[in-house]
């Protein structure tokens, strides 16, 4: 009875698909997050009868074999890159990428993560470091007598300095791209890191070609949009119960044989 | 005297496949480019005497409904579905396979790709490849693709994907993963509209398969209850003549 083992593939795949659409609800306000999408294919066939074997001398062949399929698999949970809405926060060390481009962060074991969240806040030093610490690269140092900080859609960052009437150039945010961002890994803490499907990154000043700009004062929020991920999660649940019906229906049907007489 | 039985376990193995066939569509209610798929079953007639006739279920066939499924937007510009028929060309290791399932990514390389990394062919059976910055992609109905790239604004076109149609759907053979072998050389659609954003749902219909598979495990009891009869009315048979001759 292959219908067991059938029904039992589409409860784990909808199992994932709920386990990927929770996750996505419970990012809805985290910034720069990225919603997935759990996508399946079918499994292999098995050929009881093959199409387009000889059915008779004459060389009529069987229009259509004879093929049970053995159920379903989940294939990837792909990250979609939409555009998030921006959302003004005032905090002039907010910044939000509008179009292509991430955040380069340095990890302190020495690796670059990427991130679209880009709620920055300085350090002891004056440096704009992530809400966990990790600073932003190139790195950018806020001087102690700066009055106020300006970041130019290109990601130039200037500072108004105490007592000097022209701005003060502190450096510029510089982004980086993927040919397929889709493919960088999620390592937690909203941070993406490169991998062999996502390609190596092209970095480049914001607002140049191939790349967004940054609106200081603001910040991504999550593209998750709550109507479809509830419209998806009941779909995901109709489906599991329905794959717990065929299993319950096939062994009826086993219990059904073994109390043969 | 052993045909009754036989004929009634020929109908049992033939409910057998036509429930792994209703476990398979509900299995894939949520596989993008799914089409569900039917049993049809077939009589074999046997006669070893010129009296007795014997009519055996055979399970004759699987039937793919070729329906469109309903679409779903996701928001991705690189998904794409077919509305009307049509199959999107497949490179696979085992050549060129064809497919509903228009979930498509690009690789390292900027080659248009399949979720499970098969690169996606042109009308020319051409590998379909972006350049590194390409932004603001749009595929249009009849599958050109243009996106910008460099600076300026200017649009290029990056290729055009391919729906391909079959004369005899029903002959496409599926291998898995969404995939489907052709016998024929299937030529462009004239008529498919792709549309960008979207992907094509399963056609299966989940209260169509419920009710099916109450239909079948009905007939499963059904049948073993004649099968029970069968067997009683033997034994009384075999009783009786005992009787008779002893």
């Amino acid at each position: 009875m292959r219908a067991l083992s059938i029904g039992a593939t589409g409860m784990q795949a909808q199992q994932l698909n709920v386990e990927v659409i929770s996750n996505n609800i419970a990012n809805i306000s985290t910034t720069g997050f990225k919603r997935s999408r759990a996508e399946f294919q079918d499994m292999l066939y098995e050929n009881l009868r093959r199409v387009g074997s000889p059915t008779s001398d004459n060389g009529t062949l069987l229009p259509s074999g004879l093929q049970v399929g053995l159920g379903v698999r989940p294939v990837a949970t792909y990250r979609i890159n939409e555009q998030g809405n921006v959302s003004v926060t005032d905090n002039e060390y907010d910044v939000a990428v509008n179009g292509r481009g991430f955040f380069q962060i340095d990890l302190p074991d020495g690796t670059t993560a990427y991130t679209r969240a880009g709620s920055f806040q300085l350090d002891e030093d004056g440096q704009l470091v992530t809400p966990d610490g990790y600073p932003l690269s190139p790195a950018i140092t806020i001087p102690a007598n700066a009055l106020s900080v300006s970041i130019s859609t290109a990601g130039e960052v200037t500072a108004e300095i105490d007592g000097a009437t022209a701005l003060q150039s502190l450096g510029s945010i510089e982004l980086a791209s993927f040919i397929n961002p889709a493919g960088l890994v999620a390592i937690g803490d909203n941070f993406l890191t490169e991998t062999a499907a996502s390609g190596s990154p092209t970095t480049g000043a914001p607002a140049s070609a191939g790349f967004g700009t940054v609106i200081q004062g603001s910040v991504e929020v999550s593209n998750v949009d709550v109507v479809t991920e509830i419209t998806n999660l009941i779909t995901a649940q109709r489906a599991y119960e329905m794959n717990s019906r065929v299993i319950k229906a096939a062994d009826e049907m086993l219990s059904t044989v073994s109390q043969l007489r | 005297m052993q045909g009754a039985s036989l004929v009634l376990t020929s109908y049992q193995d033939s409910l057998h496949a036509a429930m792994d066939v209703i476990a398979n569509n509900v299995a894939n209610l949520n596989t993008t480019g799914f089409k569900r798929e039917t049993v049809a079953f077939d009589s074999y007639l046997v006669q070893p005497t010129p009296k007795d006739s014997f009519e055996f279920v055979l399970d004759e066939g699987t039937y793919r409904d070729i329906a469109q499924g309903s679409f779903i937007t996701t928001g991705n510009p690189l998904d794409v579905a077919i509305q009307g028929s049509g199959y999107f060309p497949v490179q696979t290791d085992a050549g060129v396979r064809y497919t509903r399932s228009g979930s498509f990514q690009l690789d390292f390389e900027g080659n248009l790709v399949t979720s499970s990394g098969e690169k996606v062919l042109d009308g020319g059976n051409q590998v379909i490849n972006f350049p590194s910055d390409a932004r603001d992609i749009l595929i249009g109905g009849d599958g050109t693709i243009s996106a910008k790239s460099g600076a300026g604004s200017a649009v290029t076109e990056v290729g055009r994907l391919a729906a391909f149609e079959f004369k005899d759907e029903q002959a496409l053979v599926s291998v898995g993963s969404g995939f489907y072998r052709a016998v024929e050389s299937p030529e462009v659609s004239e008529t498919a509209q792709l549309m960008q954003g979207a992907v094509e749902q399963s056609n299966v219909k989940g209260i169509e398969e419920m009710t099916r598979m109450i239909e079948v495990s009905r007939a499963y009891q059904r049948v073993a209850r004649l099968l029970e009869t069968e067997q009683q009315r033997q034994a009384s048979a075999i009783k009786r003549l005992g009787k008779i001759t002893g």
